[in-house]
């Protein structure tokens, strides 16, 4: 490959991936760099709604204005990614109800439509709800897909010319007269260092973006706020479930595919990659969704995990501020008067087009290109579509994962894990978490690929663990006696700890 | 769905044991088995609002609803019923449909073939008939013969009051079977009087008719709770008959009436047992024979009273098995496309009955019995017309 891009991408999440794609689409040469798998960060630990920026509409109206319009331009250009379960708001008859005429009126400004539904006709279509329901309106939130949409971005981009890497992490930068020149890049998996040119750097590094802009010496100032997020075996409601209140803990389910995503949680963290859920975290969620729905103790958890927020705080005085109040756009050249550099903070992963675009714009025209952000008008796709098949054909019977989604999954990769599988299949996401399809891809990929022994039984031994860390802080009831099972099939029968294995990725 | 149902969904581990115990998986490969047609397509039905159906919901069809998974889940999962719910929104082929609706409705054929029995049987034998019957998909196998006879029944009042509930088999294929249990009945000094309803609704859910067979539920249920009231235990001598008052009826009509009626409902064995009585006594005992356990008998889960209490006192060597499907399931065995299937899963048990050189065959149930008849030749008789036999050689 060319040691010479015009700009580099760094980071593999939503904004990462948005901004390559839209580069692409104007026909600048780029290349992204991500130091996972794509979507490994912040956009694959979230809460997975596309917002349709109905709670946002009281306390920042601005933002509200842009998620509506995004959401409207998402659901049009990226269906694979999204599922349109439409979203509602509820106010229960503890809750403070001037705030609904605030919200309504909010969200009347923003322009988003809001349709009052009865409580009673509510709970035919949602018995799961509570029976305390005093007022109820639909709003047009969706779920969306970061692994999919991640992959979707670049596939696009791909498409027109840019590159990626995934686990190559940025080290350092090469700068000459205060001006970036390139980056120096070292591939985790055999630990090699190479150097790409470039004429301008994007920072997409979200909770990341501090320690990245502090390798060129500069400095943003970024505090990490964790946020703890549960999922459940299988869907509660049909909708997007929102708490009419003014945001807060536990306040929003989303119906993602086959579960439901519930949370979260705000607690200011020491460092972006803290993203473990506690038990005590967790049991503080479910208290707070027992308020919207009354079963929510005695329903099934399969997972536990938490995704960190990028807090940017600007310092006083700044200059360099060009964005809205959602998310910031920072020109470090305006700060230390270094050349070559931009860093996107903030934002939600609903506007991550928008800030793409706004990046873009402005590097485009440093580099005296002028052609117009057309991402908005071309679709994106999944790499790996969900098509129907035969039963006998599912690899991972819980989420209908079929051997040519495998092999789909990996096409053109040299080294892969399961975990990569299976962010763009779901392979392992359901209730058995991969106990039952884990050794049966490791055999599968064994056969298809010709890995040797000890490659297929690495992928078997991570894929086990990583499953296992994501339910430790929800193991009781039926995830720990499914723990047991999971247990008793790796560590008896298969003799996991034994297993004769390539080293363990750490 | 129902929050008991999803609470249900929730405790699947995925274990399989309810796959190793399928019946349909072991005789047909492409039947995804009861763990993915259950908990695992709920899910995932869930996840389309539980509006889309999935292609593979048709294999749903083949699921003889034998709940022999239900039993065998160790974590108390039901699959059969997620299947149940599921098949009736399934949409099929017309004509297959409409053989199906003949056969959900076997008690208007039974009433119509037990008024004119001879015409009916000569019909159900005339190759005319036999090749209609082909042409919407029925099988051509022995049909069971259609019966009629008055049942003699004492006027006298007692303490003790049973209703007894024939069902359709007895009813219009072998009234004998009534008789016998109303003598036992009588015998065993309870004031016996015969239930006014017709069909349980069996095999109108097994047919994925639920809409019809829920409302057949709720007038069942009515008429059985008026006489509850009135101190009679309800009897059943059809295993079908007796887990659908017991279970079924729970999962259509979930609420009170279903639960005191199932309080209620009695095989005519497990009142016999439950109540210690054993009035005969004779040394005339029949040297061998081998008792079939029904599928519904099991999923009951109350054992075997007619066997352990025709080993005791009736038949010297009496081999119990429960380990065979005969296949058949109602209705599933007469129809065109499954009766291969059906007889396939009936093979070792036909083989078993075969090896054990037996002369007599027992089961609770009427269309095991023509299923193990048709798959041995052996004679197959209902528990209580063998215990009534025995009692007339006691008097
Ligand atoms: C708990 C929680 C719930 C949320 N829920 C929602 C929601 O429901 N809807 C919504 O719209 N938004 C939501 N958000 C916000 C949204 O998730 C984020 O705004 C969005 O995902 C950020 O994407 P990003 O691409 O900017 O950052 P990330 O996805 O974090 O991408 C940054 C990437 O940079 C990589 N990286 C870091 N350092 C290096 C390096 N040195 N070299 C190479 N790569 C590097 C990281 O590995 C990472 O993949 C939520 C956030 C949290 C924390
Ligand atoms: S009811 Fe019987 S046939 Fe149907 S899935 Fe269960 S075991 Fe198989
Ligand atoms: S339904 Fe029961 S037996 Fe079947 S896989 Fe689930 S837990 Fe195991």
């Amino acid at each position: 490959m060319t040691n010479k891009v015009q700009v580099v991408v760094i980071g593999g999440g939503a904004t990462g991936t948005g901004i390559l794609r839209d580069l692409a689409l104007r026909g600048i040469d780029s290349l992204l760099v991500e130091q996972n798998d794509l979507a490994t960060g912040t956009s694959g630990r979230f809460h997975g709604l596309l917002h349709s920026g109905a709670r946002y509409v009281v306390k920042d109206l601005h933002s509200a204005e842009e998620c509506i319009q995004e959401n409207i331009i998402l659901k049009e250009i990226a269906p694979d990614c999204i599922e349109d379960t439409g979203g509602m708001f509820i106010a229960t008859k503890n809750d403070d109800l001037s705030y609904v005429n605030q919200w309504l009126e909010g969200c009347e400004k923003a322009g988003i439509n809001t349709g009052e539904v009865s409580a009673q006709e509510l709970l035919k279509e949602e018995p799961a709800l509570t029976p305390d329901i005093v007022k109820a309106y639909y709003v047009p939130d969706a779920a969306v897909d970061g692994f999919t949409l991640a992959a979707a971005n670049v596939l696009s981009a791909n498409k027109a010319g840019a590159q990626v890497k995934t686990y190559t992490k940025v080290v350092g930068f090469k700068l000459e007269q205060n001006k970036v020149r390139g980056v120096y890049l070292q591939n985790k998996r055999t630990g090699k260092e190479e150097l790409v040119g470039c004429d301008y750097v994007i920072n997409a590094g979200g909770a990341w973006a501090g320690q990245i802009a502090a390798l060129a010496g500069q400095n943003i100032n970024i505090s990490p706020d964790k946020g703890v997020l549960v999922i459940f075996n299988h869907r509660i409601t049909n909708r997007v479930l929102n708490h009419l209140r003014p945001p807060g803990d536990g306040d929003i389910f989303v119906p993602h595919g086959s579960v439901t995503v519930f949370g979260t949680t705000s607690r200011l963290t020491s460092s972006p990659d803290d993203n473990e859920a506690t038990r005590g975290e967790v049991l503080e969620l479910l208290a707070e969704g027992s308020n919207l729905v009354p079963d929510l103790k005695e329903m099934r958890l399969i997972r536990a995990f938490a995704g960190v927020r990028p807090i940017y705080q600007p310092e006083g005085g700044e200059v360099g501020r060009e964005a809205t109040r959602d998310f910031t756009l920072i020109d470090h050249s305006r700060f230390t008067g270094l050349q070559g550099m931009v860093s996107v903070v903030g934002g939600k992963l609903t506007t991550f087009r928008l800030m793409a675009k706004v990046a873009v714009d402005m590097v485009a025209g440093r580099l005296g290109i002028d052609k117009p952000c057309i991402t908005h008008l071309e679709k994106i796709y999944a790499p790996v579509p969900r098509n129907g098949a035969k039963p006998g054909e599912y690899l991972c019977q819980c989420e209908m994962v079929t051997k040519k989604m495998l092999d789909q999954a990996v096409l053109e990769k040299e080294q892969f894990s399961l975990s990569d599988v299976r962010r763009l299949t779901r392979l392992g996401m359901g209730p058995c978490q991969g106990t039952f399809c884990t050794f049966r891809a490791a055999g599968y990929y064994h056969e298809s690929r010709g890995l040797k022994v000890k490659a297929a039984n690495k992928l078997l031994k991570d894929h086990i663990e990583e499953r296992w860390k994501g339910s430790k802080a929800v193991l009781w009831g039926q995830q720990a006696q499914e723990a047991q099972l999971t247990r008793g099939i790796y560590l008896g029968l298969l003799n996991l700890e034994r297993l004769d294995s390539d080293r363990h990725d750490v | 769905m129902s929050k008991g149902d999803e609470r249900n969904l929730d405790h699947c581990l995925k274990c399989s044991t309810c796959h190793t115990q399928c019946p349909v998986v072991a005789n047909y490969l492409a039947f995804p088995g009861p763990k993915q047609l259950g908990p695992e397509l709920e899910r995932l039905r869930l996840a389309r609002g539980g509006k889309a159906p999935f292609e593979i919901d048709e294999a749903l069809n083949y699921c003889t609803n034998c709940k022999r998974c239900d039993i065998a889940c160790p974590h108390g999962v039901k699959p059969s019923y997620y299947n149940i719910k599921n098949k009736a929104k399934l949409k099929g082929k017309s004509l297959n449909k409409f053989r199906d609706w003949i056969l959900a409705h076997n008690v208007w054929w039974g009433k119509i073939g037990s008024q004119i029995p001879s015409l009916t049987n000569f019909g159900l034998k005339f190759p005319l008939t036999r090749l209609s019957m082909g042409l919407v998909g029925v099988a051509n196998r022995h049909f069971p013969k259609y019966e009629k006879k008055k049942v003699i029944i004492s006027k006298e009042k007692k303490e003790k009051k049973a209703l007894y509930y024939a069902g359709c088999y007895a009813s219009y294929n072998e009234p004998q079977i009534i008789q016998a249990a109303v003598n036992i009945l009588e015998a065993c000094g309870y004031q016996v009087e015969l239930a006014p309803a017709a069909c349980c609704g069996t095999p109108m859910v097994s047919n994925g008719l639920l809409e019809e067979a829920g409302k057949l539920a709720e007038k069942n249920t009515d008429i059985f709770l008026k006489y509850i009231q009135q101190g009679f235990k309800i009897i059943t001598t059809c295993s079908s008959c007796g887990l659908a008052l017991k279970e079924e009826y729970a999962h259509m009509l979930p609420g009170e009436k279903s639960n005191r009626l199932r309080k209620n409902i009695w095989d005519l064995f497990e009142i016999l047992d439950e109540e210690g009585i054993l009035p005969f006594s004779s040394s005339q005992k029949i040297a061998k024979a081998y008792y079939h356990v029904p599928c519904h008998l099991k999923a009951q889960g109350i054992g075997v009273p007619a066997a352990n209490l025709l080993k005791a006192i009736a038949i010297k060597e009496l081999i119990i098995e429960d380990s065979y499907c005969c296949g058949i399931s109602g209705t599933y065995g007469f129809k065109k496309e499954k009766y291969a299937l059906s007889m396939a899963i009936g093979g070792p048990l036909f083989q078993d009955i075969k090896e054990s050189q037996v002369p007599l065959v027992i089961t609770d149930c009427g269309t095991c019995k023509l299923q193990i008849e048709h798959g041995t030749g052996v004679t197959v008789n209902h528990p209580a017309v063998i215990l009534e036999n025995y009692l007339k050689k006691t008097q």
